[in-house]
């Protein structure tokens, strides 16, 4: 089954853009993925085009779930779909068996204030840098790597937790309405680590959780200015974790 | 288990368990978690071997 956006225009209004695709990988040939989900908060009703020629149309629904058989090899299907995708202020992935892998670009959702992907297997996760009404992120445990995102434009980001990841470098600076920050369990150099000690510092914040861990297994300790750094968060209230 | 008021650069390990709270509101700022790493704070940290004793503790002192 190839599932593309032609094949789907004629469920939309046709004043409407065309929709925005997701995309996940699915697995391969004959087996079953279960317990996928995904809950999300939106100003206006929301059809879910599954992408095995089912679909939901919910209103006000939080959270729905769908299993998916006989998978086809290499095929990427549209498991979720939207008729504008600025409606969405909070998106929440769940844990499906197997777990998901492919990339995630939020990038469309333009009023997005949450979004949660953890306990997966996505390797890539972009389009979160421009997003400035975003509050919350939760990338935990999955399989990303390289660079971390840039968070210096999320001017109103408060917590961001991608533990358990692979991630390598983080540069740039972050907001001082962000309070608790998790990479612990990552490959960050020590030049990262010193470099999102920096931006903390350089942030300012003094109030409210003040949560940063850098620790865990894989990731660089800090050195030189990244060890003046912690201590300097430890003054103005930070809980800091490092190795 | 160990409560350590004012931690600096406390070592754990991957199989400990640790919390960190504000003693004066009862906040948990960081809740049970299994990290390894040196951790310094101006709270209290608690270590335990297992989740279920951190949450004991949690019970036993009415955080939240």
């Amino acid at each position: 089954m190839v599932f593309n956006r032609e094949s789907l225009i004629g469920i939309y209004d046709s004043s409407l853009p065309y929709p925005s695709f997701w995309t996940f990988s699915l697995p391969a040939s004959g087996n079953t993925l279960s317990n996928f989900s995904i809950g999300y908060t939106s100003s206006k009703n929301v059809r879910v085009l599954w992408g095995d020629g089912t679909n939901d149309s919910l209103a006000t629904q939080v959270v729905t779930s769908h299993n998916y058989t006989n998978i086809k090899t290499g095929l990427t299907l549209v498991p979720f779909d939207v008729n504008r995708d600025n409606i969405f202020t909070k998106i929440v992935c769940g844990i499906s068996s197997p777990a998901l892998s492919g990339t995630v670009n939020i990038a469309p959702y333009s009023n997005l204030t949450f979004f949660s992907n953890t306990n997966n297997n996505i390797t890539g996760f972009t389009g979160s840098q421009n997003l400035s009404g975003l509050l919350e992120i939760y990338l935990n445990n999955n399989s990303l790597s390289g660079n971390m995102p840039t968070l210096t434009n999320n001017n109103v980001l408060s917590r961001f937790e991608a533990y358990n990841n692979k991630y390598i470098n983080f540069s740039g600076n972050v907001s001082n309405t962000l309070d608790t920050f998790r990479a612990d369990s990552n490959l960050l150099t020590t030049t990262a680590v010193n470099n999102i000690l920096a931006a903390f510092v350089s942030a300012s914040r003094t109030t409210g959780n003040r949560v940063l861990n850098l620790g865990g297994s894989n990731n660089a300790a800090p050195t030189g200015q990244g060890l003046t750094d912690k201590s300097s968060l430890l003054g103005v209230g930070w809980t800091v974790t490092t190795n | 288990m160990q409560v350590i008021p004012q931690p600096v650069d406390i070592l754990t390990n991957e199989a400990q368990w640790w919390f960190i709270y504000n003693s004066y509101t009862s906040l948990i700022l960081q809740p049970p978690i299994q990290c390894s790493g040196k951790t310094s704070s101006p709270h209290t940290m608690v270590i335990a071997d297992t989740e279920a004793e951190c949450e004991g503790y949690i019970i036993q002192n009415n955080l939240n």
